[in-house]
C-alpha cells in the first residue's frame, strides 16, 4: 500500500534554521514525517502516526571528506540522518522518555556560536561578495542610463530595481537575524 | 607552541577540557561522552554536534590526531601540542583551586 504523500513549499533563509526545525517537528507531531526536500524548498512528507520527535539541523563545514563517520557518530547518539540541503544536515530523533539535553545536538553555547560563524563564513559572505561585485555595479549602470539603448529597457530597469531591492532586503534581514542568534547564545 | 593556539584554547571550555583530557587514551567521540558522564556524575553531557565540531577543530589545530578507524568510528589520540595545552590548563586550574583555599 502506498503511503499518503503531501508536499509543501516553504522558504527558510540561512539564519532561519531554528524555525525550520520547529516546522518539521510540528509536522511530524501532527502525523507528517519528512521524506525529503527537493529544490531547496519543496518538502515532501508521508503520513505517519503522530510521534514525539525532534528535528535538528547541523552545519559542519569539514564533514564532506568524512561524511560516513559524521553520520555514524550522530547515529550513535540516536540521531537519524535524513539528508543534506545547502550545507545543512537534517537529523531527527524520537524524544519519548529522553532528558532535555538528549534532544539537542549542541551542549554548549560555544559550539552553537561556532556553527553560526561557519554559516556566515561559508554561505553569507560569498553572497555578499556577489552582491557587491555584480549587483551593485550593475545597479549603478542602470540608474545612470547606460543600458538605455537596449530594447524594453524600461521594463528591464523596473525588474532590475525590484530584484535589487529584494536582494538588499534579504541580505540585511539575514544579517539582523544572525546578530539576534549570536546575542541569544552569547553569555551576558 | 604558537601563541595563537594558546590564545584560542586557554582558558578552555569545560567541553574542550574533558575531550582533551579523555584523549590521553585512544578513544572515539561517543566513548568520550560516556566517559565524561561517568567522571562528572552526569553533570557534563557532550552532545553529537558539539562533539563532532570540537574533534574536527582540535584535529585541524593539531591538538589531537586520527589514529585509525574502528567500526565506522574515528579513534583519536592526543598530540604533543595537545599535551602541552592540557598541562597549561591543568596548571591554571590548580592555581585557581589553591587561591580559593583548596589544598
Amino acid at each position: 500500500m502506498n503511503r499518503e504523500i503531501k508536499k509543501e513549499i516553504k522558504f527558510f533563509l540561512l539564519p532561519d534554521y531554528e524555525k525550520e526545525e520547529e516546522y518539521l517537528t510540528d509536522m511530524h507531531k501532527s502525523g507528517w514525517k519528512l521524506k525529503n526536500i527537493q529544490w531547496g524548498g519543496v518538502y515532501t512528507f508521508e503520513k505517519c502516526q503522530p510521534e514525539n520527535v525532534v528535528y535538528r539541523l547541523d552545519f559542519a563545514e569539514d564533514k564532506d571528506k568524512d561524511m560516513q563517520y559524521y553520520i555514524a557518530m550522530f547515529d550513535e547518539y540516536g540521531w537519524k540522518y535524513i539528508q543534506d540541503v545547502n550545507g545543512y544536515s537534517y537529523f531527527r530523533k524520537r524524544t519519548n522518555g529522553l532528558a532535555e539535553e538528549d534532544t539537542e545536538i549542541f551542549s554548549d553555547s560555544e559550539s552553537r556560536l561556532a556553527m553560526i560563524k561557519s554559516i556566515i563564513n561559508k554561505k553569507l559572505i560569498p553572497i555578499w561578495i556577489i552582491f557587491f561585485g555584480i549587483l551593485i555595479p550593475n545597479f549603478i549602470k542602470v540608474i545612470t542610463h547606460s543600458f538605455d539603448d537596449i530594447p524594453f529597457h524600461t521594463v528591464l530597469t523596473v525588474i532590475y530595481i525590484l530584484l535589487f531591492v529584494w536582494c538588499s532586503y534579504t541580505l540585511i534581514h539575514c544579517r539582523m537575524e544572525f546578530l539576534k542568534l549570536k546575542k541569544k547564545y552569547t553569555k551576558k | 607552541m604558537t601563541d595563537k593556539i594558546k590564545r584560542i584554547y586557554i582558558p578552555m571550555t569545560e567541553t574542550g577540557f574533558y575531550i582533551l583530557f579523555c584523549l590521553q587514551e585512544e578513544t572515539h567521540g561517543y566513548g568520550i561522552t560516556q566517559k565524561v558522564k561517568k567522571l562528572t556524575d552526569n553533570q557534563v553531557i557532550i552532545t553529537a554536534g558539539t562533539m563532532y565540531g570540537s574533534l574536527s577543530k582540535m584535529e585541524k589545530d593539531g591538538l589531537i590526531y586520527f589514529v585509525r578507524e574502528e567500526e565506522k568510528r574515528k579513534i583519536y589520540y592526543i598530540t604533543e601540542l595537545g599535551r602541552e595545552i592540557l598541562q597549561l590548563e591543568i596548571d591554571r586550574i590548580k592555581r585557581l583551586y589553591r587561591n580559593i583555599g583548596g589544598i
